[in-house]
């Protein structure tokens, strides 16, 4: 149940900083939430394995996950989405930073 | 753009040297390689020192898609032992440690139990870098873990305590569970003395004690009955070979023998196990070290307490889950205000694209 909170907070949070960016283009919101879905469970699953396991798994290894989240939505963005108008990697950044952001103090 | 893409690189840099700083452990770099015997004392010559080869079992862990289980297939991918584990591990000494319903037990090479499973954790030996790199990718089934000369080290976990800080934070507390045997109260980083947890190992001090919480629990060697026969306050306990085992007691390996007593002290910083009366080990030497990288180490590492009511008698559950919750956060104030910089750069900078792409329109 953890994992379905964190994806709908991640969603919502998501969006809400698309939003406040001022972009409107449904494709994107759609995007985003769909690659969320695939991508937001299988990050908290890895976390939660190797943090169970005898590594000294700590902070940074979560960073390095969260910068491959980041690359790796972008490229999923990159396909969806074929305009070059909309700089998908700083969303993607962005997006991501804030919502790793606000977990961190939840 | 330019300039994120450059703060961008300088933050995976920084995390890939992290974790490489984990990996490749300073104290076994910075060292000097040599041979002794079973007395501790550095031997010239090594020309006994040759690799054994260990006995191939034509078993191999194996997964099957269609029930999700783990067993073993021969060298044709034939399933010799048919998949109904929840996980393997390879074979060594004629048995094999394999998971089962959340617990781990030993199997024959028939499949046979010989010892059934009733141990939640075992260890995964890291003897090389490339074990450590698999282990890093959580790939433990390919290597053996299990037992050599009769005895296989495994972590005593149900035998753990809790550990609580007290609230002036000078001394730690034992949360002990009913019925426990106060002559096993060695721990792997101290012991119990008068319900006081009395902490040993200095270095594990800043990692696990910064916390207000943690489980504590002894490492030893079973037989292959199941029975406890090694009991001890050691840690990464390595393989018998020849009578004698490599474990790390603080920061240091030594070996000790099949009765547990230490026979060789802990001063090594790499202990390879005894070939022909004479093993590899390495010494760490300071004078050596040209750049010393501090490890990041985090304080903020939350334990599993997800069967608290079995051992803390003391301290109500919701409790404890209120000490968990206020542990310190003094390395991710630092880290937050760095990312909330980014986050406002790269929002102006899209910002101002938006803004251009406008007036681009209306041109």
């Amino acid at each position: 149940m953890n994992y379905i909170y964190a994806l709908i907070l991640t969603i919502i949070i998501e969006l809400s900083v698309i939003y406040l960016l001022g972009f409107r283009e449904k494709l994107l919101f759609y995007s985003l939430i769909i690659i969320n879905i695939l991508t937001n469970p299988l990050l908290n699953f890895i976390v939660n394995r190797l943090n169970e396991t005898y590594i000294d798994f700590n902070f940074l290894h979560i960073i390095l996950l969260e910068i491959l989240v980041v690359i790796i939505e972008w490229l999923l963005l990159k396909l969806v989405i074929k305009s070059k108008q909309l700089p998908l990697f700083k969303i993607s950044f962005i997006i991501n930073a804030t919502s790793f952001l606000i977990g961190l103090w939840l | 753009m330019k300039k994120l893409f450059l703060i961008f690189t300088l933050f995976t840099f920084l995390s890939v040297t992290s974790v490489l700083a984990d990996i490749i452990d300073p104290r076994v770099h910075y060292a000097d390689e040599f041979f002794i015997n079973k007395q501790g004392k550095k031997v010239t010559t090594s020309s006994q020192y040759k690799k054994v080869k260990t006995q191939v079992y034509n078993l191999n862990p194996a997964y099957s898609e269609d029930n999700k289980k783990y067993g073993y297939i021969d060298s044709e991918k034939n399933w010799v032992i048919p998949p109904k584990f929840d996980y393997v591990m390879g074979y060594s000494d004629g048995l094999a440690a394999v998971k089962e319903n959340d617990k781990w037990g030993y199997i024959d090479t028939n499949g046979n139990w010989v010892i059934k499973p009733k141990f939640h954790q075992i260890f995964c030996p890291i003897n090389s870098t490339k074990e450590r790199y698999l282990y890093f990718l959580n790939k433990c089934g390919n290597l053996s873990s299990g037992f050599s000369e009769g005895l296989a080290a495994i972590p005593l976990y149900e035998e753990g305590v809790y550990i609580v800080k007290t609230q002036d934070g000078k001394k730690y507390k034992a949360v002990l569970p009913k019925g426990f045997d106060t002559k096993h109260s060695y721990f792997v980083n101290g012991y119990i003395k008068n319900n006081e947890f009395i902490v040993q190992n200095k270095e594990e001090d800043y990692r696990n004690y910064k916390n207000q919480l943690y489980y504590e629990y002894p490492n030893g060697y079973i037989n292959k009955t199941g029975e406890v026969v090694i009991r001890g306050n050691f840690k990464s306990p390595m393989k018998f070979s020849e009578g004698l085992a490599a474990v790390r007691i603080g920061s240091d390996f030594g070996y000790i023998n099949t009765k547990g007593e230490v026979v060789i002290e802990p001063e090594y910083s790499f202990a390879g196990k005894f070939v022909n009366g004479v093993a590899r080990v390495k010494k760490y030497n300071p004078q050596k070290e040209k750049e010393y990288e501090e490890r990041f180490i985090n304080p903020n590492k939350k334990s599993s307490i997800n069967n608290i009511s079995a051992y803390a008698d003391e301290i109500p559950p919701q409790n404890i889950k209120d000490i968990q919750s206020k542990t310190n956060k003094s390395p991710i104030i630092p880290f937050s205000l760095i990312l909330l910089i980014l986050i406002i750069i790269t929002w102006k900078s899209i910002k101002k694209q938006k803004e251009n792409n406008n007036a681009n329109k209306q041109d």
